[in-house]
């Protein structure tokens, strides 16, 4: 049974096999919901989500989060970690001054780089010691799918996918075939056979634009502010979502395969040249 | 996790690998299927709607959307809800959806019927749109391949969010009073 709802800024697909038709029907329900509760306290649109009180108020006073928004900062650090600085979603600033994020609230105007390195984390409390503007857009897109499919699997649900505009996971006994997207090219590409796990993808092809006669993207270096322009597309294969989410940004920005983030995440990156 | 790329894969039958055709469809669920999801249990009756031509005209202001809304696609609960079924045509995709909005006036939900998208962003974007003239549905395509895992940057929902606004506005032109 397949269903997809317009979530997280796009299109997100939940397919569920192997279960009788009203089970699937309510795992399925389920795992939108929790994937509703992420896109609700991690959207930069949603002024009242966690992340618009923590870009407003934590270098103000401790802001309470949800659990989740608790552990997807607490991931996204150890990918900054880990990533020596590439994965930042401090880059929101950049994005928002080329009107890619809604305007940056009056208290963070000028406030100079942010990082996600400056959220003080604890208990389900997030602090800044300064003003910090983050953009959790590389990493919640995984994450959501990461909660949908631990809601599936609480459900009793064996086999399944969840897919978040192009960030997918797949659970079961069977290798599903994984597609990815080749920019400029009219077909997908073939890219392998995925048992449980996931795999994300990277590329300018729909965020690239031109801001005030500038070429830009969504995807933006954290050490030097500056667009990737490359055409290629960046996949990321790890176990969960999230880290595929997120480390598909420092493949895409180093073009190395062999760092050791990806490594220490189990994670298998590649790259798909523009036809 | 296990994971084997298509290099490690040189045994499988080249037709296993050819991705043929130029739209895909990434979900194909039917009307039954789409109210069951979005009332469950509820009796749904059809209940079409005649909209005048500057109706037409203040719906295509205010949403951009320029298809035809196609009057027959309306039905209604018992208690007063709606269920509404549309289409838009973007630069990349094409779908099919359905809107259920409650008594009053609130969005109860969106579920996608049917999605088929271009590949290649550079795809001349008439090639695309060319292959759904004349056409009433998304259905009457020929659709090769489902492709289920498809890894990709995303593509935001912009165009749908356009159609349920031009929904919302008809519905309160010519819903939200019917009797």
């Amino acid at each position: 049974m397949n269903a997809m709802r317009p979530l997280l800024g796009t299109y997100v697909r939940i397919s569920v096999r192997c279960a009788p038709p009203e089970l699937c029907h309510q795992a399925i329900d389920a795992a939108f919901a929790a994937i509703e509760l992420v896109q609700t306290q991690m959207s930069a649109f949603n002024p009242d989500s966690d992340l618009g009180h923590i870009r407003r108020l934590a270098h103000l006073e401790p802001v309470s989060v949800h659990p989740w928004t608790q552990d997807v900062i607490l991931l996204a650090q150890a990918l900054h970690s880990q990533s020596e600085g590439l994965f930042d979603p401090g880059v929101a600033p950049q994005l928002a001054a080329w009107g890619l994020l809604p305007i940056t609230p009056d208290s963070l105007v000028n406030t100079g780089p942010s990082s996600i390195t400056q959220l003080n984390v604890k208990d389900g409390q997030v602090s800044s010691a300064c003003p910090c503007d983050i953009d959790l857009g590389g990493i919640a897109k995984g994450f959501a799918v990461d909660r949908a499919i631990d809601v599936l699997q609480a459900c009793g649900i064996t086999c399944a996918s969840v897919n978040a505009g192009g960030d997918l996971r797949v659970i079961g006994p069977t290798p599903e075939p994984i597609y990815v997207r080749q920019p400029r090219a009219a077909e997908p590409v073939f890219a392998g056979l995925l048992q449980d796990g996931a795999c994300a993808t990277s590329a300018i092809y729909y965020s690239q634009q031109t801001y005030a006669g500038q070429a830009i993207s969504a995807l933006v270096n954290p050490h030097n502010r500056q667009a990737l322009l490359c055409p290629d597309s960046f996949s990321v294969i790890a176990p969960l979502c999230a880290v595929a989410d997120a480390l598909t940004k420092v493949l895409a920005l180093t073009r190395n395969t062999a760092l050791p983030c990806f490594a220490h995440y189990g994670a298998q990156p590649f790259i798909t040249a523009a036809a | 996790m296990k994971w084997t790329p298509a290099s490690a894969l040189w045994m499988l039958p080249l037709a296993t690998l050819v991705v043929p055709t130029l739209a895909h469809a990434r979900i194909n669920v039917g009307t039954e299927e789409a109210q069951q999801r979005l009332f469950p249990g509820q009796q749904l009756t059809p209940n079409p709607v005649f909209l005048t031509e500057s109706q037409r005209d203040k719906m295509r202001e205010l949403s951009s959307v320029r298809e035809p809304f196609k009057s027959e696609r309306v039905w209604r609960s018992a208690d007063g809800a709606w269920f509404i079924i549309d289409e838009v045509l973007g630069k990349h995709e094409r779908i099919k959806y359905a809107l259920a909005i409650l008594p009053d006036g609130s969005i109860k939900g969106i579920e996608i019927m049917a999605y088929v998208e271009s590949y290649g962003y550079e795809v001349a974007d008439a090639a695309w749109r060319q292959q759904f003239v004349g056409k009433t549905s998304v259905a009457p395509l020929k659709l090769k391949q489902d492709i289920q895992n498809l890894s990709g940057a995303t593509l935001s929902c912009k165009h749908l969010t356009d159609g349920v606004k031009r929904l919302m506005v008809m519905y309160e032109l010519a819903l939200k009073n019917a009797k």
